[in-house]
């Protein structure tokens, strides 16, 4: 038994693994370009111009609406005999622009998260809120 | 003795996973939301730019959410014959953003909000139009929100 127990335990670190891995999706957004957009100044020539192509475009009627995102993920994993730990973090910059139906910009809204992704392995019983 | 060499022998697997994706909408934020009175301007200053982007009818809808949840997913596979393994799994998390959904008017007014899962609270596209939450693979940044 005390033999097994120990042949058991040698065998922990050849069988364990982790894992640190981060993906970025779409080109950097620079948040003092989107300062410079003004709404009712610029056209969506000029965002284009700006911000480069969108990564989506949605018709609103005569209206529309570009988006573009940055998207940052980051996971951290431990795989032991047993059973193995996973932790997932994904985190966004994102603009969405909006034009009336003369192409001219009337909104902007921007979220800048992205940096805030983290490596953090879960804990058991952790609260998910 | 024996769950561990089940489990050396890739028969019996457990991972515990968590998952944060996007940031949450700030609860004071969709406090101050009032019907007929906030507006688009209102909601993109305070919630960011939302997640999706729906036509609907003369205005639009607008999603803002995230998804945090942890959970369990235990997998087994169990030899049934020569040749055949019996596979079995089982997951506690629900793959899905939580959040609030806004609707405008063609005047950019506010006219009915809702918080929940996204995927039950967005207008349902037409197949050929932008990703829906329900088909959006989280963990791909190709298809991600």
């Amino acid at each position: 038994m005390r033999a097994s127990l120990q042949l058991s335990l040698l065998l922990v670190p050849l069988c364990s693994s982790c894992l640190l891995s981060r993906s970025d999706t779409n080109e950097v957004i620079l948040p003092e370009a989107v300062a410079q957009l003004q709404p009712g100044v610029h056209t969506a020539a000029d965002v284009v111009g700006v911000l480069g192509g969108p990564t989506e475009v949605v018709q609103l009627g005569r209206r529309s609406a570009y988006k573009y995102d940055r998207r940052t993920e980051k996971q951290t994993g431990l795989w032991l005999i047993l059973f193995g730990l996973r932790g997932v973090d994904a985190r966004s910059d994102r603009i969405w622009v909006f034009f009336d139906e003369d192409e001219m910009l009337t909104h902007v809204g921007s979220t800048f998260e992205a940096k805030n992704a983290q490596y953090e392995l879960p804990l058991l019983g952790e609260d998910d809120e | 003795m024996l769950p561990l060499a089940l489990a050396a022998a890739g028969c019996v697997s457990g991972d515990y996973e968590r998952f944060d994706i996007e940031t949450p909408p700030r609860r004071e934020v969709i406090d101050s939301l009032v019907v007929g009175e906030s507006d688009l301007e209102h909601c993109l200053a305070g919630l960011g730019a939302p997640l999706f982007v729906r036509e609907l009818g003369k205005g639009a809808a607008m999603a803002w959410g995230a998804r945090r949840d942890h959970g369990w997913n235990i997998s087994a596979s169990v030899p049934v014959g020569k040749g055949f393994n019996a596979n079995l799994r089982y997951t506690s998390e629900r793959v899905a953003l939580r959040g609030i959904v806004c609707f405008f008017d063609a005047d950019w007014k506010l006219v009915e909000f809702k918080e929940g899962w996204l995927e039950e609270l967005l207008p349902i596209e037409a197949e050929d139009g932008p990703a829906r939450p329900q088909d959006v693979d989280l963990l791909d940044p190709r298809g991600g929100a």
